[in-house]
């Protein structure tokens, strides 16, 4: 027994990899340190053993303003085991789906962390309790996925240095969830060069909705904050024409407030169906620079029901012009069309990185609806160590409830250095 | 004079006779015994023109020729986790898709963008896949001895369906065994575009390529690549070549 366990002990083997990252955000304007929360340092860490692997991420978020409640983070731990049929994971989990870059509508697996919601990938998300099981049957893969808990996105309450104006709802005003679990399934398949998948997914919103209260008095509290019920039909692919890509992802959803009416003394029922998608078309140029353009929209189909008009704080009975989605892309949450282009370019055997990046809002096609824009630069000046430069622009307009608009005292130049171990 | 006539004819007659057509040698040198699998591991020493360098590591397992390969970015650190999967299929499109770790996506790539550059050397993804016999033209330019090796001068020239980014490669192939120890590739303006040199040793009753060196002549940028740890014929299984699997670095 002991020469066995001793055996096992003895055939574990370790990879680790990360990056220390300090960085610092400057509001342009007056040249004022941006206080906000910061990963100083990733760390992956991985034992494995013959087909199993135990994944680890864990973060160090600190504030400039505030070194001595520095936390660890955990931000993933899971088995994850990789058998001849597919893939088996379990533990806390980040999980991708979906096949445009960045913004991805059928990707509601994980909640955002909106702190970091300017970032890439899965810096974004929160890992949540789940386990997955993929299945590889010939040019098909089938991935299920069960979620055991319900998180929410975390937002930046009472943050002066993110200007989105958001308070921290009462917690006596939010109502449970009486089965919080989630779980979807994923069929991915290639045909005559084409990758397509097709998705479902049965979920909760990641941001919470005021979903009823002491109405019709116009003033709140008393309110009942919420999540609603989801279900995405998600449907993406992929097609090559040339020299250009083209990868779509939409996502349709169908959106009840499944609370019991004994919750509330008047509730808002809801029932909505809504369109997300992201039409992605890409190029490389002949001299290597990446172009990537990005159109997504939300459009609501159908909107039953009453709700609270946040912009105008009163009840409303044209759910379809008040209506906030709760999952789907961070952005359609606050606008309903936008069009993005973007340029990626590496310079000195890819030890420079120039990448642009403008995103329009184009809800009014008549009006500017504000944009956002974002120059990022990183130099390899040692092998392993990077310095990075970046300037994110946000422009609104007269409009005090667009969310560009009330984001742009977030514009904010970046400096940043990055040691990769 | 007449003997001489007859000498010359009979010189004529037997250079056609034994003569070999490109098409042949080409054919030769694809036929030649080739492992059916192998696994190495490749450092990559990046030179500018100013004489700077940089190295990448990578740990690759390839079958079927180099039709199915599977490679995991093991250095610099920034690179580490990152792997790529290509598979090539005679009748359609190849596959090719990346692993990113930082998005836990798997990303299809374009077969056409072949011709860009296999991280940042000066291999780009066509100089990595193996040439088809009807996919290109060949022309067998003349003999050579260079450094006392014997050697064919052979000229490819890639037809349409390639979608090549050269417009002919021409290949010095030793007699003796049928390597390919020099290449240069002209660009679509004919202009010389690179030149690869390759060393070769015997392992396992294979000649196999130990060390290349890629000069891209036109801006004076190279690469050289060394292959250790080489192990063939070790029984590579198709399961391997699976998306799944480039999410696992090799230990």
């Amino acid at each position: 027994m002991v020469i066995l366990l001793q055996n096992s002990v003895f055939a574990l083997g370790f990879s680790y990899s990360g990056k220390i990252n300090p960085s610092l955000k400057y509001q342009p304007s007056d040249g004022t340190l941006l206080e906000l929360p910061f990963r100083i340092s990733n760390i992956n860490f991985d034992i494995y053993h013959g087909n199993f692997e135990l994944q680890s991420k864990v973060a160090l978020e600190t504030r400039w303003e505030d070194l001595d409640e520095t936390k660890i983070q955990l931000r993933e731990l899971y088995i994850h085991w990789y058998p001849r049929f597919g893939e088996v994971k379990i533990g806390k989990i980040i999980h991708a789906w979906g096949y445009a870059d960045q913004n991805n509508p059928t990707d509601n697996l994980n909640p955002y962390n909106f702190y970091y919601l300017f970032d890439t990938g899965i810096e974004r998300k929160i890992g949540s309790l789940s386990g997955s099981i993929s299945v590889n049957l010939g040019n098909m893969n089938v991935e299920g996925i069960f979620i055991a808990e319900h998180n929410s996105n975390k937002l930046p309450y009472n943050e002066n240095d993110f200007p989105t104006e958001l308070n921290e709802p009462q917690k006596d005003a939010m109502l449970e969830l009486e089965n919080p679990y989630e779980y979807g399934i994923r069929l991915k398949h290639n045909i005559f060069d084409f990758d397509y998948s097709i998705s479902y997914f049965h979920c909760y919103d990641r941001l919470p909705t005021i979903l009823g209260g002491q109405w019709p008095i116009l003033t709140i509290p008393p309110y009942n904050l919420g999540y609603r019920k989801n279900d995405m039909i998600g449907l993406d692919f992929i097609k090559f024409f040339g020299d250009f890509t083209i990868r779509t992802e939409s996502a349709y959803f169908f959106t009840t407030n499944q609370y019991n009416k004994s919750n509330f003394s008047s509730k808002f029922e809801q029932d909505v169906q809504y369109l997300q998608y992201v039409i992605q078309l890409e190029y490389n140029t002949p001299i290597d620079v990446k172009l990537t353009t990005q159109f997504m929209g939300n459009y609501i189909v159908l909107a039953d029901g009453s709700g609270f008009d946040m912009n105008n704080m009163i009840y409303s009975t044209d759910l379809k012009n008040i209506f906030v989605p709760g999952v789907g892309v961070p952005f359609l949450s606050f606008m309903d069309r936008g069009i993005s282009f973007g340029a990626n370019v590496f310079f000195f055997d890819d030890r420079l990185e120039l990448e642009t990046f403008t995103l329009f809002n184009i809800e009014q096609f008549d009006e500017y609806s504000g944009q956002m824009i974002a120059l990022n630069s990183s130099y390899y000046f040692l092998q392993n160590f990077e310095v990075e430069l970046n300037y994110l622009w946000i422009v609104g307009n007269d409009d005090e409830n667009n969310f560009l608009t009330k984001m742009e005292d977030f514009s904010h130049l970046s400096v940043g250095l990055k040691y990769n171990f | 004079m007449k003997i001489k006539k007859i000498l010359l004819i009979i010189f004529v007659y037997s250079t056609f006779i034994f003569a070999m057509s490109g098409l042949e040698l080409a054919k030769k040198i694809d036929n030649k015994k080739k492992p059916k699998d192998s696994k190495s591991n490749t450092t990559m020493i990046l030179t500018n023109k100013s004489g700077k360098q940089q190295s990448k590591t990578i740990r690759s397992i390839q079958k079927d020729d180099n039709k199915k390969q599977i490679i995991w970015f093991l250095s610099p650190a920034r690179d580490k986790g990152v792997a790529f999967l290509k598979i090539e299929h005679k009748n359609k499109d190849d596959e090719m898709c990346l692993w990113l770790p930082a998005f836990k996506k798997i990303r299809r790539i374009r077969s056409s963008d072949k011709s860009d550059n296999f991280m940042g050397s000066d291999m780009s993804y066509e100089d990595m896949t193996t040439r088809d016999l009807d996919e290109y033209k060949y022309e067998l330019l003349r003999e050579e001895t260079l450094n006392d090796t014997d050697l064919y001068v052979l000229k490819n020239i890639p037809l349409p369906k390639a979608e090549s980014a050269y417009s002919y490669i021409i290949s010095w192939i030793n007699k003796n065994n049928l390597t390919i120890v020099k290449e240069k590739f002209f660009d679509q303006n004919d202009k010389l575009y690179k030149i690869k040199t390759v060393k070769y040793k015997k392992i396992d009753d294979y000649d196999t390529p130990t060390e290349f060196f890629m000069e891209d002549v036109q801006n004076g940028h190279n690469t050289k690549i060394t292959i250790t740890n080489v192990e063939l014929d070790t029984g590579v299984k198709d399961y391997l070549f699976q998306e799944k699997n480039l999410k696992r670095a090799p230990r």
